[in-house]
């Protein structure tokens, strides 16, 4: 049932991490781009590992990829290169892309060789995504795109930026119509990337600014003007994944080693959540390997995109949690600097605190969305 | 049904929805036990316990070659769930789920009658035993005493007629029978050999079976107020219509998501024979802490009517509360957890066979 019963494959991941040079970070997913960690991953098989093996992938069930993804959020490893790409842009190609779409991105994917970055927000459009104005405008062989987006993780380092455009005006009547997807290379000439520098200093994330760039054709993903429909099928994936509460387990884990028996029920009422969490992943993992992506119901809608939002919302508070009780526990003041690893984890949790609850779709959307499908309208 | 089976039988996903617990609501739902002014009529609520057991549900969890009339441990969770939804004050899960467990592990049989088990270890000397305990459920409805002993000669479970205690009637928060029982050197009218760690078992399932009360309490409260935002109105719009109320209700769906999840948890990783702490250490720790935030969003949402015994929420939230301290509460079980996670605390989680 656990995660925890896949024991062998837990092991090889443990072992592989022992043998990996790395400093373990809160947020790390996030944070810590490594391209030569994520191509030693690919040479696993741990990286698109349940995708089809014609691209590369390893034709593996979804609770193995939960296994390797919880040890490697566990270890607070460098998996941010590959992240995305693994998640989210992967398995939207394959249910969305052409098969030469797959064939071309895929494979160099799983090899850690190519990265992705996600391009939704703009300046104008957080939480009211159906607002975007970033336009792209047909040609004889594709588009021309102009506008902008912002906290795009990893922009600067990434090969490609799958981003939602507008292909046809704002209609107030139908607001999620006109929207489409593009893979646009970031190397293309038109493509600025500016970093926005989060609250720890580092740069993360990015505002992409597209100045009349040139998208062929075949970077299309999925159809013109569906564009609504496929992000938000992307969601239920987005939302549901352990790193939505493993974040800021690698300062629990520290934290278990240094409180010399103080503090069992602090940690105990962690570990309470934490399991139930790691339960409810698998149980929408499975979920959706079995009903939606099996040609059923889409995944951005009925049960499992609610229960996916609800795991973010509680995972996403559990996080914060760990903070309280590491402060409450040891008297460590938070430093970045710190050559203690239990202050500089976290320095990391709290500079990142913020970020949990917004990105992914804020708390207070996400509540939203279970509400109304609780009671009808 | 079939034997004890451990996990599966009934699949732990559909405690509450099963076959299993829709008989038991068909059977309890028109059998109210309740005065139009909300108060509890215990003769009504002991007549619905005696259709329970005509039906053959009160037992279920206690196996077939000891006398009960089987099921496994989900089915048993399916007729407690279904118990605690309905509103009733019945004594399914200490007579069925909490009995067939220290039943399977002892071999002792069932006795026919309404056989409760008393939550504090007993002492046994010279073939008689003695226990004083505050709060024992439903002792006075009881026909016989099912009672744990680690004393010198190891842990057992014996079996005392209710007649050889004395019983002085208690309540809990729920209005519960939760009565003091004292026996006196009684000799038992039965007695299994030693086994390992009764009281901890005893425990275990004790806090389990809360855990699938809470959790069931907390799905009906969502229910209730979900359909009560949507009907109540005020402002000339429905409740369910306000984006602040909205908000409160998706909590309560998330706590109510998690206490489920923590109780399926739990049901697929004990199997038959004794069962581990850390699993039901979980449930009842993630359930409890469920109830507190779910009862006050359930009762801030219905506002005063929630506060009047005539309309049913009280009927959950009430138990509710009580159920979070017996066998147990958040605190003790996260304790556990604490003290047995060790300093390699991812390593302990993820072991398959203790967690």
């Amino acid at each position: 049932m656990t995660p925890g019963s896949d024991g062998q494959l837990r092991g090889a991941v443990r072992a592989f991490l022992a043998g990996q040079r790395f400093e373990p970070h809160c947020h790390a997913w996030m944070t810590e781009f490594n391209s030569e960690f994520s191509r030693a991953l690919g040479r696993q098989g741990w990286i698109g590992m349940t995708w089809p093996p014609e691209y590369g992938g390893g034709g593996r069930p979804e609770r193995d990829r939960l296994v390797v993804i919880e040890e490697l959020l566990a270890a607070g490893a460098p998996v941010a290169a590959h992240w995305i790409a693994d998640r989210q842009t992967g398995p939207a190609l394959l249910r969305y892309g052409q098969p030469e779409q797959c064939r071309r991105y895929l494979p160099p994917v799983t090899r850690g060789e190519c990265f992705f970055a996600i391009g939704m927000s703009e300046p104008d459009s957080g939480s009211d995504l159906a607002s975007i104005r970033t336009a792209a405008t047909a040609t004889a062989d594709g588009w021309r795109v102009t506008g902008r987006k912002v906290w795009t993780g990893h922009a600067h380092q990434a090969d490609y930026l799958l981003a939602l455009v507008r292909t046809a005006p704002r209609d107030s009547g139908q607001r999620h119509a006109g929207l489409t997807q593009l893979i646009i290379d970031l190397s293309a000439g038109g493509v600025t990337v500016r970093p926005l520098r989060s609250l720890d200093g580092g740069h993360h994330f990015n505002e992409v600014t597209f100045d009349d760039v040139p998208v062929p054709r075949d970077a299309l993903l999925g159809r013109e003007g569906s564009g609504w429909d496929q992000v938000t099928s992307e969601l239920a994936y987005e939302r549901s994944g352990p790193e939505r509460f493993l974040s800021t387990v690698p300062l629990l884990r520290e934290l278990a080693r240094r409180r010399a028996g103080r503090g069992d029920a602090l940690i105990g009422a962690l570990i309470a959540e934490l399991q139930t969490l790691r339960a409810l992943s698998a149980m929408i993992a499975d979920a959706l390997e079995g009903g939606a992506l099996r040609g059923g119901a889409s995944p951005g809608q009925g049960a499992p995109a609610r229960e996916a939002a609800m795991v973010k919302d509680l995972g996403t508070r559990f996080e914060l949690k760990v903070i309280d009780v590491a402060r409450e526990l040891l008297d460590t003041e938070p430093a970045l600097d710190s050559p203690d690893a239990l202050s500089r984890l976290l320095a990391e949790a709290v500079l990142h605190g913020p970020e949990g609850t917004l990105r992914g779709g804020t708390t207070e959307i996400l509540r939203g969305i279970v509400a109304r499908q609780l009671v009808a309208p | 049904m079939t034997g004890r089976a451990g996990p599966g039988g009934a699949a732990a996903g559909e405690i509450g929805t099963g076959e299993i617990a829709t008989a038991v609501r068909d059977l309890l739902d028109p059998l109210d036990a309740y005065e139009l002014d909300g108060r509890w009529s215990e003769p009504a609520e002991r007549a619905a316990c005696g259709r329970l057991a005509d039906g053959g549900w009160l037992g279920v969890g206690v196996p077939e070659e000891l006398g009960g009339p089987g099921g496994s441990v989900a089915d048993a969770a399916a007729v407690v769930s279904a118990c605690a939804a309905a509103g009733h004050r019945l004594p399914a899960a200490d007579a069925g789920f909490v009995a067939g467990h220290l039943l399977e592990l002892s071999g002792l049989r069932a006795t026919g009658g309404l056989l409760l088990p008393v939550p504090e270890p007993a002492m046994m000397a010279g073939g008689r035993v003695t226990v004083d305990c505050p709060r024992v459920p439903f002792a006075s409805w009881a026909t016989e005493l099912l009672l744990v002993t680690d004393g010198e000669s190891g842990s057992r479970a014996c079996v005392v007629a209710a007649s050889d205690a004395e019983i002085v009637p208690g309540r809990n928060l729920g209005g519960e029978p939760r009565d003091r029982v004292t026996v006196d050197g009684a000799r038992p009218a039965g007695v299994s050999g030693p086994v390992e760690d009764l009281p901890a078992q005893l425990r275990r399932a004790g806090a389990l079976a809360r855990a699938i009360q809470i959790s069931a309490a907390i799905s009906q409260m969502l229910e209730l107020t979900v359909r009560y935002c949507g009907q109540r109105q005020q402002f000339g719009r429905r409740l369910a219509q306000f984006q602040a109320v909205q908000q409160q209700l998706a909590v309560l769906a998330g706590e109510e998501l998690a206490a489920r999840a923590a109780v399926q948890r739990a049901l697929e990783l004990i199997g038959p024979g004794p069962w581990p702490a850390a699993p039901v250490a979980v449930a009842k720790a993630r359930t409890a802490l469920a109830a507190t935030t779910a009862s006050k969003i359930a009762h801030q949402l219905h506002g005063a009517i929630g506060i009047t015994t005539e309309y049913s929420l009280s009927r959950l939230s009430r138990p509710a509360w009580a159920w979070r301290e017996e066998y147990g509460s958040e605190h003790y079980w996260s304790g556990v957890l604490g003290r047995e996670s060790g300093t390699e605390l991812w390593e302990a989680l993820t072991c398959p066979t203790t967690w």
